[in-house]
């Protein structure tokens, strides 16, 4: 393509209207700068994430008619051990019912405080002893979800799982039937994996 | 190719050859159309080109460097979670789809953009069955999607559709399809097995500064899932009056910890379109594509991908060469190869939570042939993008390409090449500056591209988004963007021989019309001006707007014509060419709506509505406006028995289409498409869906390249799945 024969003028300033706006979003950044910064919310967002699963699983499973009270008695959603959802599952509490149940949540450090839990989640740093602690649990009719990478092998029977940055989960059906729980359908379709029989540990 | 005459319509009748044969020599010889008188170099509009992309450049890095140079007072360190409980109000499947990582991080949710972005999804292209790319289109509203035949299609985003549509980019896994040569994309070329689309991202309007020019209306990138996604055995049929039948076959293997890999071999046969009397048209492709990927994740900080794919297809179609010996018009079934393959690597490296680097460079070669003309293409590509944090407020991209293309063109009695060889290099690279001016309230995007094209020189391609977050669940985006469109091959040195007039006892000559191409057309440019809105009325029922005004230049289109008289040539005739020029400016603005409603936690509705204008500066049979409106409602269904109702229903207003020497008009139609799923066990999946029910038959687009109009019936098919 050809060249035009005449020279570029000597530099310009750039129009008004241009500068007037650098010059108002300076000052927008300035007093933005003053203002107080929002509420930190410390919990990383993983397990906002699974929080929310937790309340949803609730949602989509039937616990057998002896784990209630009444009509009226809450669902109970237990943490064992540290808990790593800060105030999650509290606000998630606050706001939300299911089935017409208010949800209570329980922090628990023995198996004698997980009387009366109908949701039991378990975090990565209980791998050392969940073998045991689930095998204690069976009898309770309790929905363990974990997240360690032995969770169902162990005896679990929802384990969450990250993938490409997105937190997914694989489900142990036959563990749960066999507590007179029953998944459902829904629930099934969108898991990673069903396993029907857990994966038998290497003595 | 496109061809082009500026002459008052008549119809020319013509014999049908019915042969399937690639023709053994044409009655005619080529005839060179006469070139006219020079068309003269708008110097004076160059210039103020240059001067215009001074001064916007100089405006852009004033306000980069008064805002983001600004060091943050505030406590805050710009992660930002969503406020406590809220993710439980998403659904689980929304759920799956949310990413861990925070705003600092590289990953943003598309509803934190200040663009107009749709993502088609896995489940949307499973539940409706869709067998080609260009089908799952349709569910953006805003994108103008017309079948041609079984090979091409016409898509288009925000007007000016065309067989060869140019103004969109179209990427698969990051690598461009589209043609430099022939001007546009395609589709027939990309049989990506659609059950390893993860995702389909479009975003509606100018993509140029991240994307580069050709990015003017629309960037969609293709996404397919990561090897890790795909393990295991697949093997799917469908078959039915279209396809007949479909095979895809895949499988999957984890190689190593951490090393993933898959190989998969796809082949299509698609048939079934009809003519307007409802006989079989005699278009039909044959595709076979194979294909592997391999992912690595050598550490948590690193990720490898490494693919290939290669396909070879044969496709029938009618074709209408021009002949200067009656009967004037040959009309045969021409019979085309394409082939190809292309090899891609990429590596992600996270240096920290705010930084990150990304490489990709990818090979391709494809032969492609249409009306007897092809195109042979090497392109080399070489990407790196790295993105880090400046303070607390900014979050910075930058990034270096380089592309060069090697091609090679042989022609027919259709499209001649006045130069037949084609090397293209083009260096680029671009900077985005995104600034929390209010964390979580208001965030400004500054952001340019440059680009050097050994075609069209130096351009820059600016853009400034704003996206302002009232309430949690609302937002507020406002954009002004600059992009230009380098014309192609075709447009700089493609003569197209359209048609041929018969001699009349006025005028006992034949006359030849002709396209000629221009090796001294300008770029065209875009100047878009878009403005959007998004709310979650309830839980479950959100909205997405977006409204666009868009001022485009110099679009290149044939508008003058000039005769001459062949006198020397055996038989003499009359010579109209039209050249490409760069015609005139245009207007187009409108308006795209897309709602979802989760009526219950088993049915989903979607509805999307588009309204465009166009206003041309100019008059070209080949620059038409899209269709006027366009809506569409789809609905999803989860019945008991482990059984899915899926449909839709679109309605589509009528368009001009080029066809022959003017144009005709294609009537609006109604599209009404159902299919039932059923997961039979774990690994079985049965589906049936009927398309098109609402009408006999119906016809979307023209040809460029054959007077014959195929139109697409009422058909059904099935699919069978089997995953272990």
């Amino acid at each position: 393509m050809c060249h035009p024969a005449h020279p570029l003028p000597a530099r310009r300033r750039g129009p008004a209207a241009l500068r007037w706006l650098a010059w108002a979003l300076w000052g927008c950044c300035f007093f933005a700068g003053l203002t107080p910064g929002l509420a930190q919310d410390p919990v990383a967002k993983e397990y906002q994430i699974k929080a929310a699963y937790l309340y949803n699983f609730a949602k989509f499973v039937e616990w057998p008619a002896p784990a209630f009270t009444n009509n009226e008695s809450p669902l109970v959603i237990g943490v064992f051990g540290p808990n790593p959802f800060g105030d999650e599952l509290i606000a998630i509490a606050k706001d939300h019912k299911i089935n017409g149940r208010s949800i209570v949540i329980k922090h628990v450090a023995t198996l004698a405080e997980a009387r009366g839990v109908h949701l039991m989640f378990f975090g990565d740093t209980e791998d050392g002893h969940i073998a045991g602690t689930l095998a204690a649990l069976k009898e309770n009719g309790v929905l363990t979800v974990g997240e360690s990478e032995k969770f169902i092998a162990s005896g679990g029977m929802i384990s969450f799982v990250l993938e490409e940055n997105r937190v997914r989960f694989e489900i142990n059906a036959a563990a749960a039937e066999r507590q007179g729980m029953k998944i459902s359908a829904q629930l099934l379709k969108l898991a990673k994996t069903v396993r029907n029989e857990p994966r038998q540990l290497p003595p | 190719m496109k061809p082009r005459a500026f002459v008052p319509r008549c119809r020319l009748g013509r014999a049908h050859v019915e042969s399937d044969t690639k023709p053994a020599a044409i009655a005619a010889p080529f005839w060179k159309p006469a070139r006219n008188a020079s068309i003269g170099l708008r110097t004076d509009m160059t210039f103020k080109n240059h001067l215009r992309k001074a001064r916007l450049f100089q405006a852009i890095v004033t306000l980069a460097l008064a805002a983001g140079a600004f060091p943050a007072f505030a406590a805050d360190d710009g992660t930002t979670n969503a406020p406590a409980g809220t993710l439980a109000d998403l659904s689980v499947e929304q759920l799956m789809n949310e990413s861990v990582t925070s705003v600092a991080r590289r990953e943003t949710k598309f509803e934190d953009s200040a663009a107009a972005i749709s993502v088609i999804t896995q489940d949307d292209i499973r539940r409706l069955g869709i067998t080609t790319i260009p089908d799952a289109l349709r569910l953006v509203p805003g994108l103008d999607v017309a079948q041609i035949n079984s090979h091409e299609w016409a898509v288009s985003v925000r007007g000016f559709n065309g067989e060869f549509a140019n103004k969109l980019l179209v990427l698969v896994d990051g690598r461009s399809i589209y043609s430099t040569g022939f001007g546009g994309v395609v589709w027939g070329m990309e049989d990506v097995p659609l059950e390893d689309v993860d995702r389909i991202e479009v975003i509606r309007g100018p993509g140029a500064s991240l994307w580069g020019a050709n990015a003017v209306n629309g960037v969609i990138n293709i996404i397919t899932k990561s090897a890790k996604d795909t393990q295991g055995v697949l093997i799917s049929v469908t078959g039915g009056t279209f396809d007949q039948p479909t095979t895809t076959v895949r499988y999957g293997t984890r190689l190593a910890t951490n090393l993933f890999c898959r190989v998969y071999a796809k082949v299509s046969n698609r048939d079934g379109l009809e003519t307007a009397g409802g006989q079989a048209a005699p278009d039909r492709t044959f595709t076979a594509q194979g294909g592997t990927r391999l992912d690595w994740e050598p550490s948590d900080e690193d990720k490898v991908t490494l693919q290939g794919d290669f396909f070879r297809d044969r496709f029938v179609e009618n074709q209408d060469y021009a002949s200067l010996s009656p009967p004037y018009v040959q009309s045969f079934n021409q019979v085309s190869d394409d082939s190809g393959g292309n090899v891609l690597g990429r590596w992600t490296h996270d240096f920290s939570d705010s930084s990150s680097l990304a490489i990709q460079t990818y090979y391709d070669r494809f032969k492609e042939e249409q009306a007897g003309a092809s195109e042979t293409a090497d392109t080399f590509d070489f990407d790196a993008q790295h993105r880090f944090m400046l303070g607390n407020r900014n979050d910075i991209t930058w990034g270096l390409g380089y592309r060069g293309v090697a091609a090679d063109f042989t022609s027919s009695p259709f499209v001649m090449w006045s130069q037949t060889t084609e090397h293209d290099e083009l260096y680029s690279s671009f900077v985005q500056d995104e600034i929390s001016l209010l964390p979580d309230r208001l965030k400004l995007t500054l952001g340019s591209k440059f680009e050097d094209n050994s075609l069209s020189g130096l351009e820059v391609e600016p853009t400034v988004r704003l996206l302002w977050t009232p309430t949690a669940r609302q937002s507020v985006w406002a954009a002004i963007s600059r992009a230009v469109r380098t014309p192609d091959w075709t447009d700089l040195h493609a003569d197209v021989n359209v048609q041929v007039l018969p001699p009349t006892p006025a005028l006992p000559l034949p006359v030849l019309l002709s396209a000629l191409g221009n090796p001294k057309l300008d770029t065209e440019e875009l100047t878009a001006y878009e403005l959007g809105y998004r709310v979650e009325l309830t839980k479950h029922l959100s909205l997405d707007a977006a409204a666009f005004y868009d001022d485009y230049g110099n679009l290149i289109a044939p508008i003058g014509t000039s005769t001459q008289i062949e006198t020397g040539a055996s038989p003499p005739y009359v010579s109209v060419t039209s050249p490409q020029e760069n015609a005139g400016p245009a207007h187009t603005y409108g308006l795209e709506i897309s709602a979802r409603w989760d009526a219950t936690d088993y049915w989903h509705l979607t509805a999307n509505y588009s309204w465009l204008d166009t206003q041309l500066g100019f008059y070209s049979p080949d620059t038409q406006p899209g269709p006027r409106q366009q809506a569409q409602l789809r609905s999803s269904l989860d019945l008991p028995c482990r059984l899915e109702l899926n449909g839709d229903v679109s309605f589509v207003d009528q368009v001009a289409a080029p066809y022959g020497m003017g144009q005709m008009n294609i009537p609006s139609y109604v599209r009404l498409d159902l299919g039932l799923v059923w997961h039979a066990t774990r690994n079985l999946e049965l589906g049936v869906w009927g398309e098109n029910l609402a009408q006999a038959r119906h016809v979307e687009y023209t040809s460029y390249t054959s007077t014959l109009v195929t139109e697409i019936p009422r058909g059904v098919f099935g699919r069978i799945t089997i995953r272990f």
